[in-house]
């Protein structure tokens, strides 16, 4: 298979793209952990690098945004469940798990902000 | 024999799986909303945001609990993904056990170093 097999289609591109997600969110999981790490030495260590975290963090969303997009829209095909005998759709499961996607976001974007005061 | 043996089940697929496939809901559902805020709105300083370094909230077990959770079991999913990543881009080696342990076993690394941290960062504080 040529190098740049996942140039040549669109949904290759994408494939790609879902997949190298993992790369940039792994590496912001590790630099949060870091960052619980040096927590007591946080004023030294940690915080001279937040504009840098920033940085990497507008980076990080959109790859984020991108593996939440794609990995809850495939519940609908990987899910399937049966309500009083019936099969429930897949757009039914694809909506819950966005719903359950924006409340728990809602919830823990609440927290956070609450917690700081 | 053999027949026996094929018919049993296959416990570390299912652990594995099991492992992938919730690290993947963790990431999807919980990420983002971390990412934008204790990323990008707490450190530009737009809204005042719970710090990760916070010694009052990590003392919390419930914060511990939700903190490993967060941070360690995505690892799972992210080690299969970028296995199967390097052998789509033709690095065969990639399906070798030898790269089977580096990766998960980087997931586990991972999960107990998150344990680590959070058990020495900040006392248990009820």
């Amino acid at each position: 298979m040529p190098a740049n097999w996942w140039t040549r289609r669109g949904h290759y591109f994408w494939y790609v793209v879902r997949e190298f997600t993992s790369l940039p969110l792994a590496i912001w999981l590790l630099w949060f952990l870091l960052q619980i790490y040096s927590a007591n030495s946080y004023q030294t260590l940690s915080k001279q690098f937040l504009p840098a975290f920033a940085v990497f963090s507008i980076f990080c969303l959109p790859f984020a945004l991108y593996h939440s997009w794609t990995f809850l829209s495939l519940a609908g095909t990987i899910i399937h469940l049966k309500l009083l005998d019936r099969p429930v759709s897949s757009r039914v499961i694809v909506a819950t798990q966005f719903a359950a996607w924006i409340g728990a976001s809602v919830v823990i974007g609440f927290l956070l902000v609450w917690l700081a005061r | 024999m053999s027949e026996r043996a094929s018919s049993r089940p296959a416990l570390a697929h299912l652990f594995w799986w099991f492992m992938f496939a919730q690290g993947g809901v963790i990431a999807a559902i919980l990420l983002p909303v971390h990412i934008l805020f204790q990323g990008i709105l707490g450190p530009l300083g737009i809204v005042k945001v719970a710090e990760p370094s916070d010694l009052s909230l990590l003392g919390n077990p419930i914060v511990k609990l939700y903190l490993l959770v967060l941070i360690a079991i995505p690892f799972f999913h992210f080690a299969h993904r970028l296995r199967y990543l390097l052998v789509d881009f033709g690095v065969h080696a990639a399906k070798s056990i030898p790269a089977q342990v580096i990766f998960y076993g980087g997931a586990v690394a991972v999960m107990l170093a998150t344990i680590y941290v959070l058990l020495t960062t900040a006392p248990l504080s009820f």
